[in-house]
């Protein structure tokens, strides 16, 4: 009796080790290539930036900071950031600190948070001013900036490649207010006054161009002086052209200053338009009955509701700032909240934290969060797909008259005469 | 621009009456600094602090700015007592880049004390914010009653300051401080009257730029920009100086803003002003 032949063939025994091996293999492959849980990165992405807790711009500053923190609880709430190439969800860590309003201090900040703090990413501090000092440094490292709080054009023309950003430009601010009118009136004619500051300049360049272009004419483009404590020779010079509409300002107290003027003065325009003031209830308070049918835009007000894609939707943002700070939210804080938003939708799309990839990312995003949408025009990184409305003070409350299809309140035109 | 008689009636008196509002705001820097020797930097803050006291009687009590400035000029010259008792004595002894630095110091304090507890918002008073129409111009009603309020007070103190004994005191200090220390006068008293004086009306003028103006905490180097330019074209220490000087200025600014642009009037006031202290101090 021959063993080897009552038992397997050399050939069966080469076979089954084979499919043996085969199959461990394809097995062992399977196992391997089977996505392994996400683990929770050992360090946290670092979003730093300075912001004004002092100084001329403490105001905003804070309510944008405040914002900004909320985001930061959203976020790490739902787990962090995921960044696919690692695998890994990202707790987000704010490193701020305060600038005093001072573009010295954003100087030096914003070299320490790179150099030293070597943050993951960069936020803008507030203010055109402050943005554009921080533009430059943001520029010369390759780091990514986040520009919120600032809209000036200048700071998206001078070639800067690792800018985003997420207001609505300066120079579209009026152009809501010239399509108004338009609207309402052939062949109209606009005064346009601005107080001489970086801001409201391009605020009135902007506004004319787009007047111009539509065939409105510019009865008068003038700037008036920082400290002016008397708006009645501009307002004495608009009153002897006979304009339908006033538009421009700059700021608070010169602002409640025109519209006093003007009503004093006997001007009464079918439009006027200012560009901050009006949307402060302090407006209301300083001027009462005065300030009926003045317009002014926003970049966010609560009412709105988007259809969005990402992030909170309006109500869940108002209640949750509310619990936490113990008051409401201005547009400031809304963008503070939504530039965080849009810095995690770019990591989440890059699938990287590398500054290059993440503002790569940036050029075919497109988002609609609770603030509203969010697209730049990749060339430049300045905003083009965020959208202002128009408010209009009606018998002391704060309506969103413009566009047609969020207005809470029909517009009243023209604006009643004093 | 100015095209029309209408026009520049309006434009003279829109510079008539802010002037005088300019005019009047100087009347206590000029005082103190003329009669102390003290170059008062909070004088701005102090206004502004006047403005926010009037603010808080309107919406506190409903008090018009009408009833308010006699009072803001009460608050003012009490301040101004105990500020002398307390501070002004010694500063008036000491090198005068001390009381510099100290008026700087009580200007950053007043600022921020006002931010602190009002907040940062602009405030302005709503009352009779309408125009009246005199002949072909139009004018503002609270900034004709602000004018008559200048106008009393300015006649007041010009009064006692050159029909009264006292007055006369005040001013041989200004003239010559040795001279009427010689001839018996109390520059001590002198001095704590004029700073109550010059505080009170300092206080006076801040109500009545809550009447025609809004402002904010940091509206007060405005004003003392103002103030300055005015004092130095009227004369240090002379109150008719600096009231005619507040007019000329205002009148001034308003031309420029109607014939070229407002732009430039802050500096057509200043180039005046350049000019008005190359010819008359330049050829001491």
């Amino acid at each position: 009796m021959k063993i080897g032949k009552t038992g397997l063939s050399k050939a069966a025994l080469v076979a089954v080790v084979a499919v043996v091996l085969v199959v461990g293999a394809v097995a062992a492959v399977l196992v391997l290539s089977q996505p392994s849980q996400p683990t929770v990165a050992e360090r946290p992405l670092t979003v730093g930036f300075s912001i004004s807790i002092s100084g001329d711009f403490s105001v905003p500053g804070k309510k944008q900071l405040e914002g900004i923190e909320l985001w930061k609880d959203y976020v790490n709430g739902r787990g962090g950031i995921f960044v696919k190439d690692e695998n890994k969800y990202y707790k987000v860590e704010l490193k701020y600190y305060d600038d005093k309003s001072s573009k010295d201090e954003v100087i030096r900040l914003y070299e320490k948070l790179i150099n030293e703090d070597k943050v993951d990413v960069l936020l803008s501090p507030y203010s055109s001013t402050l943005a554009l000092t921080a533009a430059g440094i943001s520029e010369k490292y390759g780091r990514l900036m986040i520009v919120v709080g600032a809209n000036s054009d200048t700071i998206f023309k001078q070639g800067y490649r690792y800018i985003v950003g997420t207001y609505t430009p300066a120079s579209k601010m009026l152009t809501q207010a010239i399509d108004v009118i338009l609207k309402h009136k052939q062949s109209p004619s606009v005064a346009i006054i601005y107080k001489d500051d970086a801001f409201a300049k391009s605020v009135a360049e902007g506004a004319k161009a787009y007047a111009e272009q539509k065939g409105v004419r510019v009865l008068a483009f003038e700037m008036y002086p920082r400290d002016a404590k008397d708006l009645s020779p501009i307002l004495t010079k608009i009153k002897g052209v006979q304009v339908d509409a006033i538009l421009g300002g700059g700021h608070y107290e010169d602002e409640v200053l025109l519209v006093r003027q003007a009503k004093e003065l006997g001007i009464n325009p079918e439009v006027m338009a200012l560009l901050v003031s009006p949307s402060l209830p302090a407006f209301y308070d300083a001027l009462k009955e005065a300030s009926q049918g003045i317009l002014a835009p926003s970049h966010w007000e609560p009412q709105l509701k988007y259809q969005i894609t990402i992030g909170p939707t309006a109500d869940e943002f108002l209640s949750s700032f509310r619990a936490k700070w113990g008051s409401d939210p201005s547009y400031h804080s809304a963008a503070g909240f939504a530039a965080g938003l849009y810095l995690q939708a770019a990591i989440e799309k890059a699938g990287t934290l590398k500054n290059d990839a993440l503002r790569k990312a940036f050029n075919d995003l497109d988002i609609v969060t609770f603030y509203g949408r969010l697209k730049i025009d990749p060339a430049t990184g300045n905003q083009v797909g965020h959208e202002l409305v128009l408010l209009q003070w009606q018998s002391g409350r704060k309506e969103v008259v413009w566009p047609e299809n969020v207005a809470t309140s029909r517009i009243i035109y023209p604006k009643p005469s004093w | 621009m100015v095209t029309s008689p209408d026009i520049f009636l309006q434009t003279l008196l829109n510079g008539f009456l802010i002037g005088a509002v300019y005019g009047v705001a100087a009347i206590g820097l000029s005082l103190v600094w003329g009669v102390l020797g003290l170059v008062n930097l909070s004088h701005g803050a102090l206004l502004i602090a006047a403005a926010y006291i009037t603010f808080l009687l309107y919406v506190g009590l409903g008090a018009p700015p009408l009833v308010s400035a006699p009072l803001a000029f009460l608050i003012g010259a009490a301040a101004g007592l105990l500020f002398y008792k307390g501070f002004g004595k010694r500063l008036t002894s000491t090198d005068p880049s001390y009381s510099l630095l100290f008026f700087f110091g009580l200007a950053l304090f007043l600022t921020n004390t006002i931010l602190n507890l009002l907040g940062p918002d602009v405030r302005g008073i709503p009352w009779l914010i309408e125009s009246a129409a005199l002949g072909p111009v139009s004018v503002s009603v609270a900034r004709l009653i602000s004018f008559g309020l200048v106008g009393v007070s300015f006649i007041t103190l010009y009064l006692f300051i050159n029909k009264t004994f006292y007055g006369k005191a005040i001013r041989a200090v200004v003239a010559n401080r040795l001279g009427a220390v010689t001839a018996g006068i109390d520059v001590q008293w002198v001095f704590a009257v004029c700073t109550s004086i010059g505080f009170g009306i300092t206080f006076f003028s801040g109500s009545l730029v809550a009447l025609v103006n809004p402002f904010t905490p940091s509206s007060g180097d405005g004003y003392l920009m103002y103030a300055f330019a005015t004092v130095v074209l009227g004369g240090v220490g002379s109150i008719v100086g600096a009231f005619l000087a507040g007019i000329l200025l205002g009148i001034v600014e308003s031309f420029v803003g109607v014939l070229f642009t407002q732009g430039v009037s802050p500096a057509v006031a200043f180039i005046t002003l350049v000019l008005v202290i190359l010819f008359r101090y330049g050829r001491r």
